[in-house]
């Protein structure tokens, strides 16, 4: 998201900072988009107890991704700005 | 509802790098006209299926395109409705047709795609899906891999199921020429081909195409006066569903192709086991396996048997995608839910040359748009 309003107006996908859910599905991209460069990264569909359920790239740290693992919600940075461009900051998903 | 099918085309699918848009345009157009043979100056009004002009050819505004190409002021309308835009044209044309106040109308697709670099394409086609997805850099097949991989956990099927549909779908497109891959793969070939997103492999998706596909719709009483046997659309149904496919709680159902096909039969007065063919919507594999349990051919996890055993191949009780379907026919997105209603047209027509299915009389097409944001069904009869 390269355009800083629309960026802030997206703030409340913050809420799974730091929450904790499962991972319904997941996958390993290789060819990705337009500036998502570095390669491959893991996306999945976190479940949340509380209700919710919403899609993130996954944060590894050397552990294999699995339907069923619990993940947690942490702030990194998403994909590759520009010069000019904004750093997009997201929530990404950290197993845990 | 009975709108009559006068006359279908659908142009080469491929890269076609001596053709721009609007040729292809034009002779999607100029061929169902001709084909329904009647002067273009009868059709009076036209829906035009496409996704991507403006956002990779800086070309919007296709309605007087089409009009200045074809020499005639017909009322023209774009429609957009990511890769079901075909489909919603033609839908289009079946309300336009049945609301009584037109008595012909003409649905064209059109997609050029081959210009730019898989990168620029993927990212432009994300366009269809939710911002969360998009800002994740998921394209896609990612989309699609995500389903896969459920439905794989969900029903222990194995990867190389996932082969089949793509190994039927190129031998049906070895017997038509118009396909983009007129060539059949081995389970070996499509096993080892690369990885694009964890379980799908390069062989498991259609390809990135050029092509435009028209059919010519008209009432009764306006076919009556062509004296020949006619092809009835008896069904015409778009339905949506969420956008995103983390909105929805089961991930191995496209909800909207679901509820769109029970209304179809209903309003066609037909059930899935009087179908005679199908064109069904793969853009990639676990696409067509899962389509075929959301049209109700199949029970839930078990479409993947049908795919094995040859079930659902040419020669087998129900051929699905014998065009070719996306997959090896091509997908040149705004064109993909017209060509598939000229597939089964020709069928049913009798004039589908190698690839006829036998006695072929009930054809049902399904276009999705998205992740199944949209989903369009036609069932056309003789």
């Amino acid at each position: 998201m390269k355009n800083p309003i629309r960026k802030w107006r997206n703030k409340n996908k913050y809420q799974y900072l730091g929450k904790q859910g499962e991972i319904v599905s997941f996958t390993k991209v290789n060819n990705p988009p337009l500036n998502f460069g570095r390669l491959p990264y893991y996306i999945g569909i976190i479940k949340f107890p509380g209700g919710g359920q919403i899609t993130g790239q996954l944060v590894l740290e050397g552990q294999e991704p699995a339907i069923g693992k619990k993940a947690e919600g942490v702030l990194r940075i998403i994909g590759q700005a520009k010069d000019e461009e904004i750093i997009n900051y997201g929530v990404k998903f950290k197993l845990v | 509802m009975k709108t009559v099918v006068l006359g279908a085309y659908q142009t080469k699918f491929g890269e076609l790098w001596d053709k721009g848009l609007d040729d292809l345009l034009l002779e999607a157009v100029q061929g169902a006209i001709e084909d329904a043979g009647i002067d273009k100056r009868k059709i009076e009004i036209i829906y035009i299926g496409n996704k991507l002009a403006g956002k990779l050819l800086d070309q919007n505004h296709l309605s007087a395109l089409l009009g200045e190409s074809l020499g005639i002021k017909t009322p023209s309308v774009r429609v957009e409705a990511a890769c079901a835009s075909g489909g919603m044209a033609v839908a289009q044309g079946c309300l336009a047709v049945n609301s009584g106040q037109f008595q012909t109308a003409l649905a064209v697709g059109v997609e050029k795609m081959t210009d730019l670099s898989t990168e620029e394409i993927s990212s432009a086609l994300m366009t269809a899906a939710g911002q969360d997805e998009q800002a994740n850099g998921l394209s896609f097949v990612g989309l699609y891999a995500l389903l896969a991989n459920k439905y794989l956990d969900k029903y222990q099927a194995k990867e190389e199921d996932l082969a089949f549909p793509a190994i039927k779908n190129h031998f049906h497109a070895s017997l038509n020429k118009k396909a983009q891959f007129p060539f059949s793969l081995t389970l070996d070939q499509v096993v080892d081909s690369p990885i694009i997103a964890r379980p799908l492999k390069l062989l498991h998706c259609s390809p990135i195409s050029d092509g435009a596909a028209a059919v010519v719709l008209a009432s009764k009483e306006f076919a009556k006066s062509k004296e020949r046997k006619s092809v009835y659309i008896t069904a015409s149904v778009q339905r949506t569903g969420s956008l995103s496919l983390a909105k929805r709680d089961n991930l191995t159902e496209i909800e909207a192709s679901s509820s769109a096909s029970q209304a179809a039969y209903q309003l066609a007065g037909v059930s899935p086991e009087d179908l005679s063919l199908l064109e069904v919507h793969d853009c990639f594999s676990i696409a067509e396996i899962v389509a075929l349990e959301d049209l109700g051919i199949c029970q839930r996890g078990e479409a993947y048997y049908l795919e094995r055993n040859g079930e659902v191949k040419l020669g087998g009780r129900r051929p699905v995608n014998v065009s070719g379907g996306l997959k090896a026919c091509g997908h040149p997105v705004g064109a993909t839910g017209v060509k598939q209603v000229v597939e089964v047209y020709n069928q049913l027509k009798g004039r589908a040359g190698e690839r006829q299915v036998k006695e072929a009389k009930v054809g049902l097409t399904h276009n999705v748009g998205g992740i199944g944001g949209t989903a369009v069904i036609h069932i056309l009869q003789k």
